[in-house]
């Protein structure tokens, strides 16, 4: 299944259901699902600045408030520009961390979903290997494969557009832009759609629980593979206490044996999405209305009341019917919107919702203190990066650093696919020694790295260049890793971003081939 | 000339009366838990090195860490008599003059670690591990106590400020358990141990101040950065609540195993 544009009119067909013919194709689109948010996520991720100093953003947001005054007959005065500029300083230094916090807490669950779905369609007689190398999407915009209406989804820096898309992505209702799609693919308005139609098979007469049972690999738990939180998904409050994204029980890897196994994680899956369904039917809300005038001179307004909504409603109540968002006065109030029991991690769609909201009623509150219309949130802490980059686009001297990024970002593909093909301690090195080493120590480092370097581009202008996440096409005349060494060694020679560190680091991981027939029967993996 | 400065420090421990260095490596292996020092390769505790590591851990074949790596035959190659054990921070040396600064008078009560990494699964050995930031539940409540190479969670040495992200100890201070390990370790071995330096372990300060920075991570100053809170309180509220639930913390680590 391709995430590509397509270029033929577009029409509605009929959806096809699961069954045993299809069941593993299915599975793979599930698969490809996952593997197509992931780039997305990480892209807008690391044009997050985390961490901006708070002395400079008051400077800069006082600097802007006052320009904003300019030829004012009544302008607002400077003591209270500072006091807002105060104000909005500290907010920003816990909302970018926030906002980037709970991106990756979503990365870290994409990359969870991918795993649940491989394991089910390795575990599964009628499903096989997991393909996971070379299905990063290749052309952008993409679209999620099957998915009715179609939409774009672009790598872009983060704003109120691209969150949006990542709301249509994890959206728990169907919506309808007017868009089709056309393809052999299982068509859902939803991803929870898509994935109960592969419950509803599984649940059927027309497959057991010995179809299971194949035998091969499967990334299981209580192996060290899987952590909800890590120090990238935790951001700090306004009094620096630790928050954390992730909560504990809201899903782990799961060892599929059964059709009770293969259900339980695909419902963790969906549940993680777009929520945990809700076991009430009807339940209150609380909201009370009460009008506060602040120290400068706003009147903030909240609301009390109460009232007995329909679960339908509240999970519709974010997202209307065509698409649109309408932000809820208080995230995280509805049962629905979390995806775990004790109700401590919101799901995907309602953490994007929450930043969403948040700039948008960010940009309001200022666009109405300063009287403009334009005031834009984002820009004090989101890096300025370009939408759909190819690496074709830098100079060459980025090119080498990108080439090397993207060669490493595929790598981690090659490894976890190769532990669908072992099991036992080569497996376990594959994933500690090379998959965490390869994301935490050098695609975490190199992506940083990459977002602060500039460029001039033909026109003249100053650009940012960033890691693109595509796919890097190994030759199989060696081995990817050989050729990661090469591709290092290139890039150290553009400058002093790529170091000897990195390539000793590039030298300790796993040597996994491309295809597993081509590896020597006991080679030293390392 | 690190290798010279290592040896004198050995020197000093071999005398020192803290449970010398004996063919069996004694004290720095503290009941040979965390022999990665050993130089015959294919050591006890999986590690599989040779010597000639940047840190005296011992890599082969040319990576920075060389676990798995085949021992060398060649006869050439040189044994480290008196090694030195490498621990992961301040307060988890075996013996005397067994840390950073080869000075401390015995167990326990050594400043800083002796080997140092930036990353969860860098470390080159057994015990090396630092943890919390990285890693699951489970690998978190291993601080300092990791089985062999590459498993630590993550880096060392261990600031008194770094806390726990995953599991029933979230937030909780990851020097503490790793002291408390450590203390459960040297009871064992029938082993008197004195008190670390800094009660909770070394703080982030300190650390910077003598040339150690905190790891891992893009989500800012474990420390403080921002906000409006009181950093060097928060800090001592932080080492402080952590301890007062140490034992709770102990028992979810055990929960965790079963």
């Amino acid at each position: 299944m391709s995430t590509t544009a397509s270029t033929q009119p577009k029409k509605v067909v009929l959806p096809l259901e699961v069954n045993r013919g299809n069941l593993s194709a299915a599975l793979q689109q599930a698969i490809e699902i996952e593997i197509a948010t992931i780039p997305v996520y990480l892209y807008t991720y690391y044009s997050i600045n985390r961490t901006p100093s708070q002395t400079a953003l008051q400077t800069q947001i006082f600097k802007d408030f006052k320009a904003t005054q300019a030829g004012k007959e009544h302008p607002t005065s400077d003591q209270v520009l500072q006091e807002k500029a105060k104000e909005l300083a500290l907010k920003t230094v816990v909302f970018s961390n926030k906002s980037a916090a709970l991106i990756m807490s979503v990365v870290v669950e994409e990359m969870l979903h991918m795993a649940l779905s491989s394991n089910i369609k390795s575990a599964c007689k009628l499903g096989g290997l997991p393909i996971l190398v070379d299905k990063t999407p290749n052309i952008w915009p993409a679209y999620l494969p099957g998915h009715v209406p179609e939409f774009d989804i672009n790598r872009s820096k983060l704003t109120l557009d691209l969150l949006h898309t990542f709301l249509l992505i994890e959206s728990p209702n169907p919506f309808n832009n007017g868009n089709g799609e056309e393809g052999n693919a299982i068509e859902y308005t939803t991803i929870g759609e898509f994935y109960g139609q592969i419950i509803d098979f599984i649940k059927s007469k027309d497959i057991s629980d010995e179809d299971f049972q194949s035998g091969r690999p499967q990334l299981l738990p209580k192996k060290g593979y899987y952590g909800q939180n890590n120090i990238d998904t935790i951001y700090y409050d306004e009094n620096h206490k630790p928050q954390f994204a992730n909560a504990d029980d809201s899903g782990v890897l799961v060892g599929i044996c059964d059709k009770a196994s293969a259900i339980h994680a695909i419902e963790e899956i969906v549940e993680q999405g777009e929520g945990k369904p809700v076991e009430e039917d009807v339940f209150k809300i609380n909201v009370e209305i009460e009008e506060k005038i602040t120290a400068s001179g706003i009147v903030e307004v909240s609301a009390e009341v109460d009232v007995d909504i329909e679960k339908e409603e509240i999970r519709g109540d974010h997202l209307t019917p065509k698409g649109e968002v309408k932000c809820p006065m208080h995230v995280g109030e509805n049962k629905a919107d979390f995806d775990d029991g004790e109700r401590k991690e919101l799901s995907h769609f309602d953490k994007f919702l929450e930043v969403y909201c948040t700039i948008k009623k960010t940009n309001e509150e200022f666009n109405k203190f300063l009287e403009i219309d334009n005031f834009d949130y984002t820009k004090y802490f989101v890096k300025d990066i370009a939408t759909n980059p190819a690496t074709s686009d830098y100079p060459e001297a980025i090119q080498k650093i990108s080439n090397l990024t993207n060669a490493i970002y595929s790598y981690l593909f090659v490894m976890t696919e190769a532990c669908y093909k072992t099991a036992g301690h080569k497996q376990y090195e594959i994933f500690m020694f090379g998959i965490h080493k390869s994301m935490i120590w050098l695609l975490d480092n190199l992506c940083a790295k990459m977002t602060g370097l500039t460029y001039i581009d033909p026109s003249n202008e100053v650009k940012t260049a960033t890691a693109t996440f595509e796919n890097y096409a190994f030759s199989k005349a060696s081995s990817p890793k050989s050729q990661i060494i090469a591709l290092c060694k290139e890039a150290m020679k553009a400058g002093k971003v790529v170091t000897n560190t990195h390539l000793q680091r590039i030298e300790d991981l796993p040597d996994v081939a491309l295809e597993s027939y081509l590896v020597e029967k006991d080679a030293p993996l390392i | 000339m690190k290798k010279e400065i290592r040896n004198e420090i050995a020197k000093k421990a071999s005398s020192n009366g803290c449970g010398g260095n004996s063919a069996s490596n004694g004290c720095g292996s503290s009941g040979g838990s965390n022999s990665c020092v050993s130089s015959s390769g294919g050591s006890s505790n999986g590690c599989s090195s040779s010597s000639g590591g940047s840190n005296g851990c011992g890599s082969s074949g040319g990576g920075s860490n060389g676990c798995g790596g085949s021992p060398s035959k060649k006869s050439s190659q040189k044994d480290i008599a008196v090694p030195l054990e490498l621990h992961a921070c301040m307060g988890l040396n075996a013996c005397k003059g067994h840390d950073r600064f080869g000075t401390n008078n015995c167990a326990g009560s050594g400043y800083c670690a002796t080997q140092v990494h930036s990353c969860h699964t860098l470390n080159n050995c057994r015990n090396q591990g630092g943890c919390g930031l990285y890693g699951d539940t489970e690998e978190q409540c291993r601080p300092g106590a990791n089985d062999c190479a590459w498993q630590g969670s993550c880096g060392t040495p261990i600031p008194a400020e770094r806390f726990v992200t995953q599991g029933a100890n979230q937030g909780k201070s990851v020097w503490q358990i790793a002291r408390k390990l450590f203390e459960e370790r040297m009871d064992k071995a029938q082993r008197t141990v004195n008190p670390a330096p800094f009660t909770y372990g070394p703080p982030v300060k300190w650390l910077e101040n003598n040339g150690r920075t905190e790891s891992c991570g893009s989500s800012g100053d474990k420390y403080c950065s921002f906000g409006l809170n009181n950093p060097a309180q928060s800090a001592e509220e932080f080492v402080k609540n952590s301890a007062r639930h140490i034992d709770e913390t102990m028992n979810n680590c055990e929960c965790d195993k079963q």
